[in-house]
């Protein structure tokens, strides 16, 4: 296992940044986790092109908040406003950077926002983002970006939506395949940086008896200094993970994405609080 | 001739141990009420007892007479048999904090509010944290937030949809929401958009202003809805927040059922609790964070003081009514006063800050104040003044009061007021008030006078022996034998200056007593003899008189010039007192005289330097009228004479050396020398009668002390008014000389008196035909004067007379008649 854990290994880190609250809270959580891996943290502001475009048609009308008053859309207002975005945004990972002293780094781009955070993901380890952006319903749990990043996203995606910070446990889903022992590995990776607990939860469908993948995670597992607890799913369904994860008190939920369904995993991600770790 | 040698049973009122049936003090019952006051104590008995307005006391009499004791001895046996007045309690007032309310409690009850109240607030925050985490509430709070959020995706959903069939997307700006033309999701450009058909750019620009329109209208009632839902989710607090309140305050309620205004303050805590119920959900955090230096404790501890019950006064362990003595009576110290806390910077302050003054722990009871003390702190006694008349305590700060100070602070429901006040003071205090305080005598009707004597009896010698043992009981000192009471009571007498009295003022009785009990166990006695008696009042003196045994050494070494022996004419020994702290000794002082011709007048040396008082200069002049009336009723009274006391760098006051004076002026007049072995006190009237004087032991002892000093001849004595002999108590030393014949006290009551023992020669009385007797003092001085007279009438007719002056008369000698 030694050598997929290098495999694993998070030196860089993109975080997907605008100024919304679910963004911020992303930033926090990564910067958490850059700090204990001593991994280095990059951040990316997307111009949408969407609203550049809209702010060029002479047609398109706003509604600002919070009155609701009209408006017609400019293109330099839009700039302006995009540009004073990214600022923000700057000195937001400037401030926590120095606080947790990591190295950083700051790129504005311009395009269609998911694309090109997926785009500047491949060059990451680790892509960071908030569930929701700025969405258009309050109740939108899960951003169209979040979304893209958590379905097609590349190597490992970590989606924050509370600012809840990353603590003990790490929890982690594990059924004994070699996909999600690359996920043991790494789960116990970052729990042995955040605290050392680490609850292993073991599905219904896994191969073999409980006993036998416990012995399995003691021998494959370099355990030394981590506390490790077990819990066995009930059912096979998303709805026992869901119920499992909040029974912990998860501090960060680390999974194989290709385990569960998407719709599955919409429904994990709107009901879990906790960071959630998708490992591809 | 009615001057009388005193004999020596008359010069000491001396006290008979052998009237006493014990042996010690230890066999005396202690005495359960005062002696000797039965004045004040009728008055005080009378002033407790009357419920009217203004019937406060005024205890006054010279300190150390036992007021103060006497007065809360006698109202702490009143008081035991009243009721235990109310509790008293601030509470917060939720309408307006800075008027905080009372609450009147039956006694002991304030202090079980309090703590109910404290454990109420302990229980609901845990109580209303647990309701509001409640499963049931948190399904009725979500279900309240999915039916608003349902609502406005509902709403959005339609405008999104709409939008959508029109290939239009609703996207949101960095400032708002925006509708545009799409084209396979992506935002149509603004060059496609001008290849399109004027109809269908047209068309998209109505569309955009419609979904505009009711994008708008959904978003104002987005907001009316969330209002909505707000209210909706705050009635659901409200109704958890009752829940998890209410019955415990209701349990509060039954239990206070029958105090109406504690189930009224049960009510509107519970309201208060209801609406501001975020503050106990949000007290079950137990994080210690530190905001701006303050803890979260120290927050929630503020948060929930308006829930505190301030008891101002407890009874809950009284026996009858309270009796208070205020030693400090400040402003703040009577009627209470409200503490700030500094927070930040800033001083706050809330109702349980007020703290009560003594007005407030002696409501329902009795208050003493010493007045001296009282008028001596600024405000206090106009403040007292104000309780008083408005029946009620008001607490307010006096930098409130002022205007000094702009700090937030509080106006408390002010306190019915019913308390019996007793202010204990001096005389004069009490006269001032009276003439110069227009209330005073309208908020202290009732005058206790204490007395500083009692007659001397043989019941009050037997009534002040239990006294005696009363207070070296109280005091743990030795038992005192008869003999030493009997000395005490002696001492009394000469406290007081009166064979016929006893004093009163028991401090003074009370320090002989413990240096006597010091004395005695330092003799290493058992009880108390009257040689540790004698041992105190003789070292109270030796401490004191310095400046009394410097006197005497100046007479001794004749610095001070004072004749004890031979005659001189217009010469004569007088006596003053002079009072040092509590120690007085008498001082025998050189008066001369000296005579001319002159317009009539007496010139009082003194009065001319500004040396001598009212009182001496109208002795001086009652002389010239004196003069005038009996030698020269016919004749002006040609002469012109001079007193001065001699050696006398200080002031003069009193007319006790009239006497003294006359007689050194008849001496000269009379060319009559005065036996310089005499002294002489006494103060005369226009008809040469003497007149009784005060320090008389104090005077002839200081007579004693300087003959003493140059020797004793047995020719030596003191005149004194014959009305001062019931006031002698002269030391021991002093009547055995006289016992002795060394020394000798005379009793005069005339004039006359004095002139025929001082010159040795008869006064001399008017026969038939009006002149004095050929030869008689009294005749001297007659021709003298109208010798005076005519040499005065004939230097007015012109020149050729003789010259003014006494030495026409070739057979007196000028210089006088010493012999």
């Amino acid at each position: 296992m030694s050598e997929g854990k290098e495999e694993l290994a998070i030196r860089r880190i993109l975080i997907g940044l605008d100024t919304s609250y679910h963004s911020l809270a992303a930033l926090r959580a990564a910067a958490e986790l850059a700090s204990s891996l001593e991994a280095e943290l990059h951040g990316l502001f997307v111009e949408d092109s969407n609203l550049l475009r809209a702010a060029e048609l002479t047609v398109a009308r706003e509604l600002r908040f919070p009155f609701a008053t009209r408006g017609r859309l400019s293109p330099i207002r839009m700039r302006r406003q995009l540009r004073a975005q990214a600022e923000q945004a700057r000195q937001a990972l400037s401030a926590i950077a120095r606080h947790h002293e990591i190295t950083w780094s700051f790129q504005v781009v311009r395009g269609a926002v998911s694309a090109k955070m997926l785009e500047e993901a491949a060059n990451a380890d680790l892509l960071c983002v908030g569930r929701a952006s700025r969405p258009v319903l309050h109740r939108s749990r899960v951003g169209s970006t979040a979304e893209a990043a958590a379905m097609r996203g590349p190597r490992s995606v970590l989606l924050v939506s509370r600012d809840t910070g990353i603590h003990p446990p790490v929890v982690v889903l594990y059924d004994g395949s070699p996909d999600t022992k690359r996920v043991l590995l790494l789960a116990s990776n970052v729990a042995d940086h955040i605290g050392g607990l680490l609850s292993i939860l073991v599905p219904a469908s896994a191969s073999g008896t409980s006993k036998e993948i416990q012995e399995q995670i003691t021998s494959g597992l370099d355990a030394e200094g981590l506390l490790v607890r077990y819990r066995e799913l009930a059912g096979s369904g998303v709805m026992s993970l869901i119920n499992a994860v909040q029974t912990e008190g998860a501090g960060m939920l680390v999974l194989e994405r290709a385990f569960l369904p998407a719709d599955s995993l919409r429904k994990l991600l709107d009901e879990v609080d906790c960071p959630v770790l998708l490992v591809g | 001739m009615t001057s009388q040698r005193l004999q020596t049973c008359q010069l000491r009122q001396a006290c008979d141990p052998v009237q006493f049936d014990f042996e010690t003090t230890e066999e005396l019952e202690d005495l359960s009420h005062i002696i000797g006051q039965e004045r004040a104590v009728g008055a005080v008995r009378f002033g407790i007892g009357i419920q009217r307005d203004g019937y406060n006391l005024y205890a006054l009499g010279p300190s150390g007479t036992g007021k103060r004791t006497t007065i809360k001895q006698f109202l702490q046996r009143r008081a035991a048999d009243e009721p235990v007045p109310s509790d008293w309690c601030y509470v917060n007032n939720f309408e307006d904090s800075h008027k905080p309310r009372t609450l009147e409690l039956p006694p002991g009850k304030g202090l079980e509010l309090r703590d109910d109240m404290e454990q109420l607030v302990e229980e609901l925050q845990t109580a209303i944290p647990t309701a509001f985490e409640s499963e049931d509430y948190q399904t009725r709070k979500q279900e309240l937030q999915e039916e608003f959020q349902e609502k406005q995706e509902e709403a959005l959903n339609g405008i999104q949809e709409k939008a959508k069939e029109r290939d239009i997307a609703l996207i949101r700006t960095p400032v708002g929401l925006a509708f545009a033309p799409v084209e396979e999701g992506e935002v149509v450009s603004p060059d496609d958009f001008q290849k399109l058909p004027d109809e269908k750019r047209e068309r998209v620009k109505e569309d955009i202003g419609q979904l505009q329109e009711e994008l708008q209208e959904t978003m104002r009632q987005a907001r009316q809805w969330e209002r909505e839902a707000r209210e909706k989710v705050k009635e659901l607090n409200r109704q958890v927040a009752m829940l998890a309140v209410g019955h415990r305050i209701q349990e509060l309620q039954e239990k206070y059922s029958d105090l109406q205004p504690v189930a009224d303050y049960l009510e509107t805590v519970k309201d208060d609790i209801v609406e501001n119920v975020e503050d106990f959900r949000r007290s079950g955090e137990e994080e210690q964070e530190a905001i701006l230096g303050l803890t979260t404790q120290r927050i929630q501890e503020a948060k929930f003081r308006r829930y505190q019950v301030n008891v101002l006064v407890d009874h809950s362990e009284s026996n009858g009514a309270p009796v208070i003595y205020e030693e400090h009576p400040t402003y703040n110290n009577l009627i209470g006063r409200i503490e700030h806390i500094a927070q930040m910077g800033a001083l706050l302050t809330d109702f349980n800050l007020i703290k009560p003054g003594a007005l407030h722990q002696a409501n329902g009871g009795y208050l003493l104040v010493d007045a001296r003390e009282l008028l001596m702190q600024p405000y206090a006694w106009e403040g007292l003044k104000r309780v008083l008349r408005a029946q009620q305590v008001r607490i307010e700060s006096l930098s409130q009061a002022l205007s000094l100070v702009s700090t937030v602070s509080l106006e408390p429901e002010p306190i019915p007021f019913n308390v019996k006040v007793v202010l204990i003071g001096e005389r004069l205090l009490y006269y001032l008030l009276n003439e110069y305080d227009p209330d005073f005598s309208e908020l202290f009707k009732v005058e206790a006078d204490f007395d500083d004597q009692m007659p001397r009896t043989p019941e009050n010698d037997q009534l002040y022996a239990r006294l005696i043992a009363t207070m070296a009981r109280r005091e743990a000192l030795r038992p005192f034998d008869r003999e030493a009471v009997a000395r005490v009571i002696e001492q009394s007498s000469r406290i007081i200056g009166d064979s016929k009295k006893l004093s009163t003022h028991l401090l003074s009785v009370a320090e002989l007593l413990e240096e006597a009990d010091y004395w005695s166990g330092e003799a290493g006695n058992g009880v108390v003899t009257v040689k540790d008696v004698q041992r105190a009042i003789d070292e109270q003196i030796n401490r004191a008189d310095r400046l009394r045994e410097r006197t005497q050494e100046h007479i001794r070494r004749g610095m001070i010039l004072i004749d004890t022996a031979g005659e001189k004419r217009g010469q004569v020994n007088g006596l003053s007192v002079i009072a040092l702290g509590n120690y007085a000794f008498g001082r025998p002082s050189r008066i001369t005289a000296r005579t001319r011709m002159g317009k009539g007048n007496v010139v009082d040396i003194e009065r001319e330097v500004e040396l001598g008082g009212p009182i001496h200069s109208k002795g001086v002049l009652i002389l010239s009228s004196y003069l005038g009336a009996r030698y020269a009723p016919e004749h002006p009274l040609s002469l012109s004479a001079s007193l001065v006391f001699e050696q006398s760098y200080a002031g003069v006051e009193g007319d006790s050396a009239s006497l003294a004076e006359l007689c050194a002026l008849l001496s000269e007049l009379a060319r009559a020398p005065i036996k310089q072995s005499f002294a002489v006190t006494g103060s005369v009237n226009q008809h040469g009668e003497v007149q009784p004087i005060g320090g008389v032991n104090e005077k002839i002892e200081g007579f004693f002390d300087a003959c003493m000093a140059k020797g004793l001849t047995g020719e030596q004595g003191v005149l004194i008014p014959g009305s001062n002999v019931e006031h002698l108590m002269l030391r021991h030393e002093v009547v055995q000389a006289v016992e002795e014949g060394n020394f000798h006290v005379h009793a005069v009551e005339t004039v006359d008196d004095a002139i025929a023992l001082l010159m040795g020669l008869p006064a001399g009385e008017r026969d038939e035909e009006g002149g004095f007797p050929s030869g008689s003092i009294n005749h001297r001085v007659e021709a003298r004067l109208i010798q005076l007279a005519e040499l005065q009438r004939d230097f007015g007719e012109g020149p050729g007379e003789d010259a003014p002056g006494g030495s026409s008369d070739p057979g007196e000698d000028e210089s006088g008649g010493e012999e």
